[in-house]
């Protein structure tokens, strides 16, 4: 199959004036409503006292009829006259095919006869077998609403229609099956509406997303990429905790739930058979997964929130049996938000895990043992504190030098998201953890505060880091090897990061990666193929994609980016090394470029503003090779992000190209020397 | 003055209603007088209405100063506001708002706006007016306060504590209200012993109140000690305790401003009887209308622990002493000492009249004269002498009734409202007691506003009025998650506080708006944009009592009702300029919405679709996101299931198992140990999988069985006494489980070399059983097990092995188990009948 085709299950696929229309449209071919639909009729007005009367639940004539309104029988004497409000007589009178509209209840003529009034409503939906079919509605005002007799709402408001007030799954039996509505109406406007609309297949909402990012790609880098979204069954809430690939290639995916899928047919464009398979469940909030190849045995280790365990399927029927505790020797007091992410392994197979604090009041708090601490437990299961001063450690990666980093998130004593190397004994900064040290006199005592290898600025490079990857790909996923990409779980975006270790310290730049993802982005892991696989969920914060959770793959599409791929600090500058060649002429122009400076405030508020912000002036410009170019400022600053905008830089053939992202955020913890 | 240094234009108006205004504005620092600022001076406008200056670039100049001078037309009520805004010619800036009240420096011609406030309010605290009373209506602003009720005052306080007050109070609290008054010869201690036994006829007090000697706190003065730190006591009264023995940790922010403790305690030892206190605490205003101390809305058990820990916290075991005089002297000393002038006491005859408020003159004599015994003697700083005497002169110098601004400072300080709240950058609690302002929801993740009582800065500005009243007098409240408990105040001295607060704003307190234009397409977009596929309003915030989305907030169908649409507007466009470090996100940048599917991305048109939404209150429908329910429940289906999660019972490593047979056991991964059995429901994990989770997970049906405490096995000769843990510490370590082919775990631990596998399994036969087998290896030969069980346990005969069973204490078994076997693995089965 190619990577899309012009047809959605049997649908054919047609695109329209923009994304949302064409959604639209698609949504009404994809969706008939579940069931056949019988017309509606309308028996209008009797009296209505008002919602302060209680007056809707008393019996009035027609309702005799609800004794006959069962599962596979007749519907009510359509014959038959009632005596109405004011004396009216009241009929049964046909409206036809209400669903999925709004129906005017206002009929009368007079008026009066459309406020202080009651109406009821009948229609069938007929089911070839016993089903289940959602529904929306909603009334203008209150209603009581019967299926098959049996009393499902029950509300006496005053209100205006809203389609959707009531969500109901209606248990249909085989052939017909009645609705029953009756409808109170104050003064104002008197309307009723029903609707049933299902959310689109999942399999054909993968093949559709992958047709939209087709001809209306979510963000200018879909030119280099594409973004396949996988079909999670409807029973299966997928709010991804953690994610790693096993030895045959399949995704294993853990969630917030507590289960552990493996992922079939991951790898076809797009993923239309892909296959969600239990291999474990009933664990407490999986925040990592980590796959290791043991002898002949291929094991997954999990982080849940209170142990280190090690999953093996020893049976060989596909699922885990053997659910062992590794290490279970850090503090869990019971706050909510006492998470523990990880494991990711370093090169000694020590397995590193960081140790959210709990949240309760103002600051974070590190009630139990080593609550803010990075953690490493050896193969034998031996749990060793490397450093601490942690706040809410959403992600640990590894290095090509074999270091381990984590990424932070803004709060109290977290100026801004970061990413930070785990160096044994650092601190960094949150003083809750200091509890667990034992190297402290005073207890007002504070370590020496580690610096942040990289800095996220607020919004700018997102809002709640999450999850850590690097890229060994050589060159499958892009020109980006050796370098960092890391999550975002509010903007559903993700960075791309590239370190360097000057005289020691590790310090580095961020740069936009990728936005516009479907949710939240929690976890990244590479494929074999060099495809970069996504998990999502948003629960319990926010983020602003379309859906709660999900699965995603992003597919390099062999052409780069044209983007900055390395800025490297030098003694009065910076190394610029762009992804393909630049123009001369612009990538020497000195109003090409712009830089600002900034830091930020330590303090146990929440998060902090960019901080004595100073733009830094550029004095040169020089191109190197095709690709390089070096640039001089004054008054660079250690300590300080150094934000880059490279708006003026062209392509060498293509001069009405310009940088994809033309923003870089450099940390410059140490300048090096002049030699 | 106003700080116009981050702004590129800006200009100033006057709403004026009743008068005329003019308005200059005035760059503080010397120089050139901007040519754009001479053509305003002295402009003056009439008629109601908003009357702006016109745009003003104040380069160079870091603060201006606007002189507004109001006169009023006519007798009608009179308003005025001043207001503000910025451009940058660019759509950046901040669109009109009020300068805030706090920068009004009212210029009248004393020689400062608010002489003699404080005197006046001293007037009042210090009960001045109940004797000299007030002839003006300026003077009768002061108002009056009460003494304490004295009917049951002998059940509540003990006689010797009451003796030394009435002596001289000041020896038990320094700058006490109440004066001496009866001098110290034999006279007055006579005086003051017959006061003390026709108090002692009118209540029943008990008199064989045992004194309490505290080595440590009793369980229930350490629940009292928590109470007293956590709903608010503290912020009046100061810590008495460090944070770390109360809560349990540090607090670690030092980030706010030190200021003293508003209300110390006198010397409290030997003052209450503990049930007399208990009374007070639970309505304070019952006792004292016209104290301080308001009503926390304790119930009966919080009165009671805090009672229990303030009288083991101060009384050390002080003798009880009977000191009574005779009652029937007790009314001519009463007399004598002038006591009815602030103690209501009925059938007593009326004070002797004292010189009228505005017949005192000045100087340090009569009641200012601390030497003087014919008058009462108050404990007063020369300070608070000046300012009461400033405050007597002012009258001569004040004239009408006060302003908004003053009536609110008045209120403010006097009922107490800063010890808790911030306001215009004063008061709050004070940074050594930050630790202890904390939440009763862990779920809040809001910062400070999460524990913090909310800053009251133009609070009459933010908020309605209506709901002010609701929350002032009706006790309303929209945080429930603050640990410090609003006070419940007595009606009439919170009435008119809240138009006050509006209208020390220039706001007219019951108006508002106007009002967008609301329609059903309105509804349904701010629907749409509050609902978590929109701008996602639900994850922060409550919607009724519904299960929270995400984490806890102020409720969205009170928004309408609490929110003045002008400051609600102001504030979604800009959140942190209104609240800075609030959590609440700006969704508009540039006035370009972070959600740009609706309503184009306009951010005003969003604001106000929001505001149509939240208007409907309580018929507000459902936005997206939120479920009505919170039933998450796990079935148990055809095979076993497994949960992990926090689950009572088992602890913060529990895991519960459920059968398809409706028996579920929960077992202790912490403690390698199988906690309880329970019937009917498995388990609803809405405190796991809902919102942020992380809650202990509940639903569960009864519990049928709770295992005997401690490991359930051990090794070795017959123990001393059974421990009470199996944790790491005690050397158990758990290994995790297996799941067998039908999906039941067998759990895996150790302990002493001894490897335990245990599977644990209902069987429904004939009533309901609860079959544990361990298989167990790694014995040394000859060694015997201990296993415990209880009296609804029974082990199994096995040709294996021989067993003894011995009683413990309540319904503890003990079985001694000796292995025939060489070393193989031992298996004992235990039925336990639920």
């Amino acid at each position: 199959m190619s990577w899309a085709q012009d047809w959605v299950g049997e649908i054919p696929y047609e695109p329209r004036g923009s994304r949302d229309e064409t959604i639209r449209y698609m949504k009404e071919q994809l969706l008939p409503a579940a069931g056949v639909w019988g017309d509606w009729w309308l028996l209008s007005p009797f009296s209505y006292a008002g919602h302060d009367e209680d007056d809707l639940v008393r019996f009035l004539p027609p309702e005799e009829e609800l004794a006959n309104l069962q599962a596979g029988g007749p519907g009510p004497d359509l014959d038959r006259v009632f005596e109405g409000k004011k004396g009216v007589e009241v009929e049964w009178q046909s409206l036809g095919d209400i669903l999925n509209h709004r129906v005017d209840l206002s009929v009368h003529e007079d008026s009066e006869l459309n406020d202080y009034a009651t109406c009821y409503l009948w229609g069938t939906v007929s089911a070839s077998q016993n089903t289940v079919v959602d529904v929306t509605t909603g009334s203008d005002d209150g209603m009581r609403f019967w299926v098959n007799g049996d009393l499902l709402i029950d509300v006496d408001v005053a209100r205006g229609l809203d389609p959707e007030s009531h969500r109901l799954s209606l248990s249909l039996r085989a052939g017909v099956n009645h609705i029953f509505v009756k409808v109170v109406e104050g003064t104002g406007g008197w309307d009723f509406q029903i609707s049933s609309q299902q959310e689109i297949d999942p399999i054909l909402d993968t093949q559709l997303q992958a047709l939209l990012e087709r001809d209306f790609p979510a963000s200018p880098d879909r030119d280099h990429y594409r973004v396949y979204t996988y079909p999670v069954p409807r029973d299966i809430v997928l709010e991804v905790g953690g994610l790693s690939i096993l030895g045959d290639g399949r995704p294993v995916v853990t969630t917030r739930r507590g289960d552990v899928f493996l992922v079939n047919g991951a790898y076809e464009e797009p993923p239309v058979a892909a296959r969600f398979e239990t291999f474990a469940s009933g664990l407490h909030e999986v925040l990592g997964a980590a796959v290791r190849m043991e002898g002949d045995t291929e094991a997954v280790y999990v982080t849940q929130r209170g142990e280190l365990t090690r999953l093996v399927d020893e049976e060989g029927n596909g699922g885990a049996d053997l659910y062992e505790t590794v290490c279970a020797d850090w503090g869990v007091s019971g706050n909510y938000h006492e998470f523990a992410f990880g494991p990711k392994f370093d090169r000694e197979g020590n397995a590193w895990i960081t140790l959210n604090v709990g949240f309760c009041g103002g600051l974070g708090k590190s009630i139990a043992p080593y609550r803010g601490w990075a953690v490493k437990i050896t193969p034998s299961g031996e749990m060793i504190p490397v450093c601490d001063g942690l706040r809410s450690p959403n992600g640990i990666g590894m290095w090509g030098d074999g270091e381990m980093f984590y990424v932070d998130n803004q709060g109290d004593y977290v100026a801004t998201n970061r990413l930070s190397h785990l160096a044994p004994g650092s601190w960094h900064g949150h003083p809750a953890s200091l509890r667990w040290r034992d190297d402290l006199e005073q207890e007002d005592d504070r370590p020496e505060r580690a610096e942040p290898t990289v800095w996220f600025p607020y919004k700018k490079m997102g809002q709640s880091a999450a999850d850590i990857v690097l890229d060994e790909t050589e060159g499958e996923f892009g020109p980006f090897t050796g370098q960092f990409f890391v999550g975002d779980q509010t903007l559903c975006s993700i960075s791309r990061v590239d370190l360097e270790k000057i005289d020691g310290h590790y310090q580095g730049v961020c740069f936009p990666f990728i936005e516009a993802l479907d949710c939240g982005v929690t976890r990244l892991a590479f494929a074999p193929d060099g495809s970069l696989i996504v998990g999502q969920t948003d629960r319990g914060w926010t983020s602003t994609g379309r859906r709660r959770y999900g699965l995603q793959r992003i597919v390099y599409r062999g052409e780069p980016s044209f983007d900055i791929l390395h800025m490297r600090v030098q003694p009065r500058g910076f190394e610029l090394v762009f992804t393909l060649p630049v123009d001369e002429e612009t990538a020497t122009d000195l109003g090409s470029y712009s830089m600002t400076s900034y830091t930020y405030e330590y303090h146990a508020d929440y998060g902090a503003p960019e901080n004595d912000v100073q733009d830094v002036s550029i004095t040169q410009a020089v191109l190197v090779d095709d690709r390089t170019v070096r640039l001089t400022f004054d008054g660079l600053r250690e300590g300080y992000v150094h934000e880059l905008t490279a708006s003026g830089v062209r392509h060498r053939e293509q001069q009405d190209r310009g940088l994809l992202h033309g923003k870089a955020f450099y940390t410059l913890n140490h300048l090096p020397d002049e030699d | 003055m106003i700080d116009v240094s981050e702004v590129d234009q800006v200009r100033f108006g006057v709403e004026i209603e009743g008068g005329e205004a003019s308005l200059v504005v005035v760059p503080a620092a010397k120089g050139p007088v901007m040519a754009v600022l001479e053509k305003l001076s002295a402009k003056t406008v009439t008629g109601p209405g908003l009357h702006w200056t016109g745009w003003l670039f104040p380069l160079g100049y870091r603060e201006v100063r606007v002189d507004v001078t109001f006169r009023p037309l006519g007798e009608g009520p009179v308003r005025l506001r001043t207001l503000w805004e910025s451009s940058d010619g660019e759509g950046g800036g901040f669109p009109a708002e009020p300068v805030p009240s706090r920068s009004a420096r009212p210029n009248f011609s004393l020689d400062r706006w608010d002489y003699g406030r404080e005197g006046r309010q001293l007037l009042e605290t210090k009960g001045c007016t109940n004797c000299h009373l007030p002839d003006s209506r300026e003077e009768a602003a002061v108002g009056q306060r009460s003494a304490p009720r004295l009917e049951k005052v002998g059940e509540r306080l003990t006689p010797q504590w009451m003796r030394r007050w009435i002596m001289e109070p000041s020896s038990l609290h320094a700058g006490a209200d109440m004066p001496a008054l009866f001098g110290n010869g034999t006279t007055a201690s006579r005086d003051v012993d017959a006061i003390l036994g026709l108090l002692a006829s009118w209540a029943s007090p008990e008199s064989s109140e045992v004194p309490i000697e505290v080595a440590e706190l009793s369980p229930r003065a350490r629940t009292g000690r928590s109470l007293y730190h956590r709903v608010g006591c503290v912020a009046c009264h100061g810590a008495l305790g460090s944070p770390f023995d109360v809560l349990g940790y540090e607090g670690l922010d030092r980030t706010r401003p030190e200021v003293s403790i508003p209300f110390p305690f006198g010397h409290l030892e030997g003052k209450w009887t503990e049930r007399g206190l208990d009374g007070f605490l639970l309505d304070p205003l019952a006792v004292y209308p016209d104290g301080r101390m308001p009503s926390l809305d304790l119930d009966e058990d919080e009165s009671q622990d805090i009672a229990t820990f303030l009288i083991e916290q101060f009384d050390r075991g002080q003798p009880a002493a009977e000191i009574f005089g005779d009652s029937a002297e007790g009314w001519a000393a009463l007399a004598r000492g002038r006591c009815v002038a602030c103690h209501e006491i009925p059938d007593a005859p009326p004070a002797l009249p004292s010189p009228g408020l505005s017949e005192l003159s000045m100087g340090k004599k009569g009641c200012l004269d601390p030497n003087d015994d014919r008058t009462p003697r108050y404990d007063l700083t020369d300070e608070e002498r000046l300012l009461l005497e400033r405050g007597v002169q002012s009258f001569k110098r004040v004239t009408g009734a006060p302003a908004p601004l003053d009536e609110v400072a008045r209120s403010l300080a006097t009922l107490g409202c800063l010890a808790c709240h911030a306001a215009d950058g004063e008061g709050g609690v004070p940074a050594s007691l930050s630790p202890f302002v904390t939440t009763t929801d862990e779920r809040v993740d809001l910062g400070d506003e999460g524990r913090y009582p909310p800053d009251l800065s133009g609070v009459g500005e933010r908020l309605s009025t209506s709901w002010l009243k609701e929350v002032l007098v009706n006790g309303e409240r929209s945080r429930p998650w603050l640990a410090t408990r609003m006070p419940h105040f007595e009606g009439d001295r919170v009435e008119g506080l809240a138009e006050q607060l509006a209208l020390r704003e220039g706001l007219w307190p019951h108006e508002d708006g106007p009002w967008p234009v609301t329609g059903d397409d309105q509804v349904l977009a701010g629907r749409a944009l509050a609902g978590a596929d929109g701008l996602g309003c639900v994850q922060c915030h409550n919607y009724k009592d519904y299960p929270v989305v995400g984490s806890p907030g102020l409720d969205m169908t009170q928004f309408s009702e609490r929110l003045r649409y002008d400051w609600y507007r102001r504030f979604l466009l800009d959140p942190q300029r209104w609240a800075p470090g609030t959590r609440m996100p700006a969704f508009h940048v540039d006035g370009k919405s972070t959600y740009p599917d609706l309503l184009g991305g306009d951010a005003t048109a969003q604001i106000d679709a929001l505001w149509s939404y939240f208007s409907l209150e309580e018929f507000m429908p459902v936005p997206g996101g939120v479920t009505g329910t919170d039933d998450l429940q796990i079935d148990v289906g055809q095979r076993p299931v497994v949960f992990r999660t926090f689950l009572e019972g088992a602890g913060s490593r529990g895991i519960a198992v459920g059968f398809p047979v409706g028996v579920h056991f929960s077992f202790d991964g912490e403690e390698s140990r199988l906690s309880d059995a329970w019937q009917g429901d498995f388990l609803e994990v809405s405190g796991a999988w809902a919102g942020r989770g992380g809650q202990v997970t509940g639903g569960r049906g009864p519990v049928a069985w709770s295992a005997p405490s401690g490991p359930p096995i051990l090794v070795g000769e017959k123990p001393d006494f059974w421990p009470e843990s199996s944790g790491k510490e005690a050397g158990y370590r758990f290994a995790g489980y297996r799941l067998d082919r039908e999906g039941v775990p067998t759990f895996l631990y150790s302990i002493d070399g001894m490897t335990v596998e245990e599977r644990i399994v209902p069987k429904v036969v004939s009533g309901k059983t609860l079959v544990r087998t361990f298989t167990v290896t790694g014995l040394t030969e000859g060694e015997p097990i201990w296993v415990k069980g209880d009296a609804r346990a029974r082990l199994l005969e096995s040709e294996a092995f021989s067993f003894d069973v011995f009683d413990g204490p309540q319904d503890e078994v003990f079985f001694e188990v000796v292995s025939w076997a060489d070393g193989g693995p031992l298996v004992l089965v235990m039925e336990i009948v639920l």
